[in-house]
């Protein structure tokens, strides 16, 4: 059965195509946000950070949904202060909470007595698991990030490119930008379960980065990186699916070679 | 306060870290002055800008600014920094620049009403970048980037202009459009600008500060001159001549 027909007949292909569209709406505003502020390192750490989240609910019987929310959440209040306030190398603090996240998350799921969900599944995520009841969750958060961002964008706009203007004009600089770390969490969440933790950065960089070839302003950023997400997954699934191999992975594999075949083109014609 | 002082820095002293940046520096700049604050790289001249709009605050002394404590009335300030410290690839066209200059605390939603578009509208008119509204800033040359961040710090119509060694980057051709133009400005509006090099400066401002950790006021171009003894000096001579000065 081709991959059409496929997705005609069986819900949990539907799903995919769901949770895509919807990672796809809250990568689009929280990669170009990324992009633009050039902290894909901090995006990283979140994202890695999250799996401590997850060992820890699923070690204390908890949701490791809930989990990985909580501590994408916390993560981003963290790296967000020491964005602001660091007095160390920020990049080295980054990397010590990535790593201790990731760390806490793989021992906390070996103490786990009797755990059998696969550690696979949210390092590299699995779209075609995703249930009904995934889809309700991960439409809460897309609205979270789409009703947040529209409601703050130019402060987010402005806080990005010139935060001492944005303060000098009485915006709250730090909470806006721990706000906009915040929206990148819930969207780590999200791409969890479609990607997985590894190939977030991927997702958070190559659909703005792509779309920032062609367009010159935040918002067609947004709205190009939005489509080129939603293009990317349904491409990967397709591909994914025809040939069986792992679809986070397809999904990156095809988002990166669109980025550099963009790189390209907008060389060749001088964009 | 007397009402015609803008801004008053009386014994204001400020460090990062150990370093002494100012110590007991006073001045005064009132109503419609366009004053200059010369010094060398490091001798503290931002730090009286950052200390004006309230991003730092002094370890010794009072600032006041508009009769308040800095940061009280932002709204009556356009600041000016540096165009070397935003991001050259920022996709941002110099319209969306312009119109920053218009966003608050209270900026909710992503769109500008029509009369703040009129407001940019006019601004860039009044600086001559009305035809440029459109293309990238970062893809500008230093001359149109500065007239852009003037644009945005005029916008909302301050009573006080805040400059960063405006021309820094800038060709001697541009230096004087820039200058020209800050003297047109500074029939509405105060202006307060760091230089490191006096240059065309002295031509244009009515008061000179130079700053080395501790600050010495000129309050007329004619006492400049009579230290500096003749009126078109060499500029690196006047500068030499003020960081001696400055040192004392």
């Amino acid at each position: 059965m081709d991959f059409f027909n496929a997705l005609l007949t069986y819900p949990f292909l539907q799903n995919a195509v769901a949770a895509a569209f919807l990672a796809a709406i809250s990568c689009g505003i929280s990669g170009t946000f990324v992009y633009v502020n050039r902290i894909t390192f901090i995006a990283g750490g979140i994202a890695h950070a999250v799996l401590g989240g997850v060992g820890a609910a699923v070690f204390l019987g908890l949701s490791p949904f809930a989990g990985a929310l909580a501590t994408a959440l916390l993560f981003a209040v963290v790296l967000g202060i020491i964005k602001l306030k660091a007095t160390q190398h920020e990049d080295t603090v980054v990397g010590a909470l990535w790593a201790f996240g990731m760390s806490i998350g793989i021992i906390f799921i070996y103490l786990t007595p009797g755990y059998s969900v696969n550690l696979n599944s949210y390092l590299f995520g699995n779209i075609l698991l995703v249930s009904r009841h995934d889809i309700v969750a991960l439409s809460v958060l897309a609205a979270l990030v789409v009703i947040t961002v529209l409601f703050f964008y130019r402060q987010f706009k402005s806080v990005s490119f010139d935060p001492e203007n944005a303060a000098l004009h009485g915006i709250f600089v730090s909470f806006v930008y721990i706000l906009m770390l915040a929206i990148i969490a819930l969207t780590v969440v999200v791409l969890m379960k479609v990607v997985g933790l590894i190939l977030v950065i991927a997702f958070l960089t190559l659909p703005a980065a792509t779309a920032a070839v062609f367009q010159k302003r935040v918002s067609g950023i947004i709205i190009l990186s939005a489509i080129l997400s939603f293009l990317f997954s349904f491409g990967g699934l397709a591909v994914s699916y025809k040939t069986n191999l792992p679809t986070g992975a397809v999904i990156t594999v095809v988002a990166s070679v669109v980025y550099i075949a963009s790189l390209l083109i907008g060389k060749a014609l001088r964009l | 306060m007397s009402s015609s002082e803008i801004v008053k820095f009386d014994g204001v002293s400020f460090s990062y870290g150990k370093n002494e940046i100012l110590g007991n520096v006073s001045f005064t700049v009132e109503d419609g002055d366009f004053y200059a604050i010369i010094g060398p790289n490091g001798g503290g001249k931002t730090t009286i800008l950052r200390l004006i709009v309230g991003f730092i605050r002094p370890e010794k002394g009072e600032i006041s600014v508009f009769g308040d404590e800095p940061g009280k009335k932002s709204s009556l300030i356009g600041f000016v920094p540096q165009f070397s410290v935003h991001d050259k690839l920022f996709p941002i066209p110099v319209r969306e620049v312009v119109l920053q200059g218009l966003v608050s605390g209270r900026s909710f939603l992503p769109f500008y009403s029509a009369s703040d578009r009129e407001k940019v509208d006019n601004a860039m008119k009044k600086l001559g970048i009305l035809s440029r509204a459109d293309e990238r800033f970062g893809d500008l040359s230093g001359g149109l980037k500065q007239r852009t961040l003037i644009a945005r710090a005029i916008v909302s119509d301050p009573k006080l202009l805040l400059l960063d060694e405006p021309v820094a980057s800038v060709d001697s051709s541009i230096e004087k459009d820039i200058y020209d133009m800050l003297l047109e400005l500074n029939k509405s509006m105060t202006i307060v600008m760091v230089s490191h090099d006096l240059g065309f400066v002295s031509n244009y401002v009515n008061k000179v500060g130079c700053v080395n950790r501790s600050f010495v006021e000129h309050k007329s171009r004619d006492e400049l001159c009579c230290l500096d003894g003749h009126e078109h000096h060499a500029y690196s001579s006047k500068t030499t001549m003020i960081q001696h000065k400055c040192r004392i």
